[in-house]
């Protein structure tokens, strides 16, 4: 799926969860404090596009993917791992 | 009259090595942070037990002016926990120099009431219903008495009850609040200090006070998450069905403390993860049968040791996460004793962790046994009841050994390596085939 796709898509599920019009989001923005994520809520989001997008993220960065610029970032490379597994 | 009420919460480890340790590990200090920043439940409920008419002012101790500066109250209240109780002396010190009345009160000044009343013109020993409003009516005729002593019984009964008043926080940082709904646990571990000392038997609050005391809090603080003043919340299964039916509809996130039994009860964790619970801390105290032994009074904790990881998957199951508390020092304990924590953890999966060293809290069995056995390190070490402080001798390993095996502990469980497991563990859980409860949803705001 190209990055653009994966963004609105991205986008689109972001507000469906916190009622907030994630449409307006800046790609730098920290996305637990915008949407107002405590540390489970966040990881239950991660959880939620793994399973939208059919990816895995790397366990080692689950901390880092706090802004969406990294989430995209790390769904490209997530579902690059699954097209060579 | 206007009262300062001044609350001194948060604790700073004094050993400098694990000091360190905590400015790497994030997650060995997230807890006790989480502690640091909450409001006193105590002091809000002094505030409540106030009459009409008499100002009450609500202070954070880090918000008082610099030394040497005192607000100009007519009577002051301090609150303090044990490692923070010589600092508290020192303000109330500071506060009676100046003329002003000071009085004191909490869990260590009820276990330790001859040295604190030696900085106070009044103590309130043990719970404050039945004791602040008397008080208050001395102080207004010109005769304090140097001790009142507080309820030990029926302090959510009324006329004793009062509404801790939230209100006093509005305008502040905070996103967690306290809520108290039971004093006190059939368990009685000889290391607990919490409110078991200052009541007799276990006290419960009418659920409709609980969830009156949420609303209230609520209308303050935006979008809590509120933590459980309680040893045990879930002793009383009705009260715990009704209470979590109870704050469903409120659409909260909250925690609290129980023991592991919870897991017996399935239609209770279902209730409790729909009603907004996100975790529960659990004191599991070691994962070897040999230390749990006479930990408590009637060996409950040595006989749930068989059942301790089947209790933790069926909880997490719930979505509701488990904090697994443990602590290292007991008297079964060895130098083995780290590896085996680590290896239960990992095996248990436990999704969070809160590893401690055996603290002997003044008042308690504990404190009484140690000091009776020549094994405290030092007669008063107050400041260093961080619960990571080592201020005793263990029986089976050395002090150096004890602090060296809990650096070794933390650096393995707070590591990255560790917490992206247990991260990848929970969102697994998420996305797993049990259906999933209401607060598993990304919360709506």
């Amino acid at each position: 799926m190209n990055r653009i796709l994966a963004e609105r898509r991205v986008r689109r599920l972001l507000s469906e969860l916190s009622d907030i019009d994630a449409g307006r989001l800046d790609g730098s923005d920290d996305l637990p404090a915008v949407l107002n994520l405590d540390s489970l809520a966040t990881l239950r989001m991660l959880a939620m596009l793994e399973q939208h997008f059919g990816v895995r993220f790397d366990d080692g960065r689950l901390g880092e993917l706090r802004t969406l610029d990294r989430l995209l970032d790390a769904l490209e490379a997530a579902q690059l791992q699954e097209e060579r597994s | 009259m206007i009262i300062g009420l001044i609350a001194m919460s948060g604790v700073r480890v004094r050993t400098r090595e694990l000091a360190e340790l905590g400015v790497t590990l994030p997650q060995f200090v997230n807890r006790g942070k989480v502690v640091a920043s909450l409001p006193s439940l105590g002091l809000l409920t002094v505030a409540g037990l106030t009459p009409a008419g008499v100002e009450v002012a609500y202070r954070e101790v880090d918000e008082l002016p610099p030394a040497g500066e005192l607000e100009p109250f007519d009577l002051v209240g301090i609150s303090a926990f044990t490692a923070r109780i010589e600092a508290a002396y020192e303000l109330a010190d500071r506060y009676r120099a100046a003329g002003i009345p000071v009085v004191l009160g909490g869990l260590h000044v009820s276990m330790m009431p001859d040295e604190a009343a030696e900085h106070a013109d009044a103590i309130v020993v043990d719970g404050a219903e039945g004791a602040w409003p008397r008080l208050l009516t001395d102080f207004a005729a010109g005769r304090l008495r140097p001790r009142y002593q507080g309820l030990r019984k029926g302090v959510f009964e009324s006329p004793n009850y009062a509404m801790p008043r939230f209100d006093l926080l509005a305008g502040r940082p905070y996103n967690r609040v306290t809520v108290q709904t039971s004093r006190g646990c059939p368990r009685d571990c000889d290391f607990c200090a919490a409110s078991l000392r200052i009541t007799d038997g276990f006290q419960q609050k009418p659920v409709a006070r609980v969830i009156e005391e949420m609303r209230r809090a609520r209308e303050v603080v935006q979008h809590p998450f509120f933590e459980l003043a309680d040893d045990n919340s879930f002793l009383n299964r009705k009260w715990s069905r009704a209470f979590a039916d109870a704050v469903a509809p409120l659409g909260i996130r909250w925690f609290t403390e129980t023991d592991v039994s919870v897991a017996d009860d399935e239609d209770l964790l279902a209730r409790l993860a729909d009603s907004g619970c996100q975790q529960l801390l659990i004191g599991f105290e070691s994962p070897s049968e040999a230390s749990l032994l006479g930990i408590d009074r009637r060996n409950w904790k040595h006989r749930q040791f068989n059942r301790y990881l089947e209790a933790i998957e069926r909880i997490q199951s719930y979505g509701i996460t488990v904090n697994g508390c443990f602590i290292l020092g007991l008297d079964s304990d060895t130098v083995e004793s780290f590896e085996r924590v680590r290896d239960f953890v990992r095996q248990s999966r436990l999704l969070e962790v809160q590893i401690t060293v055996l603290t002997p809290f003044p008042g308690t069995p504990l404190y009484r046994r140690l000091l009776a056995e020549g094994r405290l390190l030092q007669p008063r070490y107050w400041d260093r009841c961080t619960l990571f402080d080592v201020n005793f001798r263990p029986r089976n390993m050395s002090v150096s050994e004890l602090e060296h095996g809990l650096r070794w502990l933390f650096a393995e469980i707070y590591s990255e390596r560790e917490f992206a497991r247990r991260k990848r563990h929970y969102m697994e859980i998420v996305k797993g085939p049990k259906p999933l409860p209401r607060s598993i949803e990304v919360q709506r705001l």
